[in-house]
């Protein structure tokens, strides 16, 4: 347990929907796992299981009903569940990738720049972020003319390649993967497969959902069933 | 793996400020903390609030009780109420900033656009007119306005541009705290967009910190770290603005989120 970042305690996650007759709809409860750095940890389940709604839950998106969320840092631990916003903002900043689904565009805002911008709020140089985005982005093929474009109009696949860049750019040490592979090609799944073997390589600890059993396969240490938390 | 480093020290503190004009109409029970470089946005539907807590944040209207404390450039500790009226308003001019939502209430509509913005830089000390002009100039560049039109009256601005001219004036003087009331409020959405663009990068460029009164749930999700709902008077819920909006636990926060448009 020495070398563990990551902890979930007994989690559970209901929503309570008070516009629609408050309505409860529980997702998961009991919910325990443990990442250390250098593993990834895949989540499977069918859809709407809550596999997305737990690594929402990771990354202070969605509020936690019950339960601990810990992570371990050389100065000592932090609980998700009970951060303040600040923190999590910090965590975010420093601590916690998270490559989504879906690419939430900003408006008239470069694909590159979204790539360097993890980076740049870190305090890194500009030449260093941009250069490092380039790398990037080259490595996920996205032509080199698409870099200056907003991604608003990128097709679904290219769009998904920015977000992993973002995700990625950054060498966060706990990282979180929402189906990174679901739109892409099999030579750019290879790359993502390249680009999470470094990342365990350098430590961090990662939680992943996976629909592609091959994918799947060449990156997990470990495997978690959600159906026997779901409620 | 390192913890991360997080700002400690807010910028400004609010504890239970209260200003009511009849019952459950004003602001009460409101408390908060703002941190450099952070902006918060406050939602809610008309009269539930926002822009009487604005006022009193931007030393317009004392509150009937509570505290509102601001960390000052020279590191000092100030209550802005318990301040003498003339303390208060040079804090006001050196360091806050208020955006308008109509700008013809923030700019001064009879004198050209350089000399709104130079007339704030002069408010606070500045003399030499050659000076002047060039931050003018800059400001109104940086602001996307042709700097050839530093002579020309705002009132021969469209909508878009005062409002852009609004917010050099109130940058020029480098302020540290920003207050906004509804700053794309009535502009058609193209304008809208290249003044949220604007916003954003002169917030991070200047690690300004900022307050704003918004009813669209969209320009907060683009700009605000942080978000307070309000409804009749009271926060019903705060916190980050991506949870607020994805996972609000308020059946008030849940309706507002839920009647959101989208194209």
């Amino acid at each position: 347990m020495s070398s563990a970042r990551l902890v979930v305690n007994n989690l559970q996650k209901d929503f309570i929907l008070h516009t629609q007759n408050s309505a409860h709809i529980p997702v998961f409860n009991g919910f325990s796992l443990s990442v250390n750095a250098g593993e990834c940890a895949v989540l499977l389940g069918p859809s709407g299981m809550g596999k997305s709604t737990f690594l929402k839950c990771l990354y202070g998106n969605y509020k936690i009903t019950s339960g601990s969320i810990t992570l371990y840092f050389e100065e000592g631990d932090i609980d998700i569940a009970t951060c303040s916003p600040e923190w999590i903002h910090g965590l975010r900043r420093q601590t916690i990738g998270y490559v989504s689904q879906f690419l939430r565009v900003i408006p008239r805002v470069a694909a590159i720049d979204l790539v360097a911008e993890p980076l740049l709020i870190q305090g890194i140089d500009k030449d260093t972020a941009y250069q490092q985005a380039a790398t990037l982005l080259a490595r996920l093929h996205i032509p080199e003319k698409l870099w200056a474009l907003s991604p608003t109009t990128f097709s679904g696949g290219e769009q998904q390649r920015i977000n992993i860049a973002r995700g990625f750019i950054a060498d966060y040490p706990v990282l979180l993967l929402d189906e990174p592979t679901a739109s892409l090609d099999a030579k750019n799944r290879a790359v993502v497969v390249e680009l999470i073997h470094e990342a365990k390589a350098k430590g961090a600890a990662i939680v992943g959902i996976f629909h592609d059993e091959d994918v799947r396969d060449k990156v997990a240490d470990n495997v978690i069933d959600l159906v026997e938390f779901v409620t | 793996m390192k913890m991360p480093v997080v700002e400690t020290q807010p910028l400004l503190t609010v504890n239970n400020v209260q200003k009511l004009y009849a019952i459950n109409r004003g602001c009460q029970d409101v408390n908060f903390s703002l941190y450099p470089g952070e902006v918060l946005g406050i939602v809610g539907e008309s009269g539930s609030g926002k822009s009487t807590l604005l006022n009193c944040l931007s030393g317009q209207a004392a509150p009937n009780s509570g505290d509102i404390i601001y960390h000052t450039r020279a590191g000092e500790d100030l209550n802005i109420y318990d301040i003498n009226e003339a303390k208060r308003r040079l804090l006001m001019r050196s360091e806050f900033g208020i955006v308008k939502q109509h700008p013809r209430d923030g700019l001064r509509m009879r004198v050209s656009a350089g000399a709104n913005i130079g007339e704030r830089l002069m408010a606070v000390g500045d003399r030499h007119y050659g000076h002047i002009r060039d931050v003018a100039s800059n400001w109104l560049e940086q602001v996307e306005i042709d700097a050839e039109r530093v002579d020309h009256l705002p009132s021969e601005f469209s909508g878009g541009m005062q409002q852009r001219l609004q917010i050099a004036r109130v940058l020029a003087t480098h302020p540290r705290l920003v207050l906004m009331d509804e700053p794309t409020g009535g502009l058609d959405v193209s304008v809208q967009a290249k003044i949220l663009d604007l916003i954003r990068t002169l917030v991070a460029d200047l690690n300004l910190s900022v307050i704003m009164v918004t009813h669209d749930l969209a320009v907060a999700r683009l700009l605000c770290h942080r978000l307070i709902v309000m409804q009749k008077s009271r926060v019903v819920e705060s916190g980050l603005t991506d949870q607020i909006l994805d996972d609000p636990q308020h059946a008030y926060t849940q309706l507002l989120v839920s009647s959101v448009l989208t194209p």
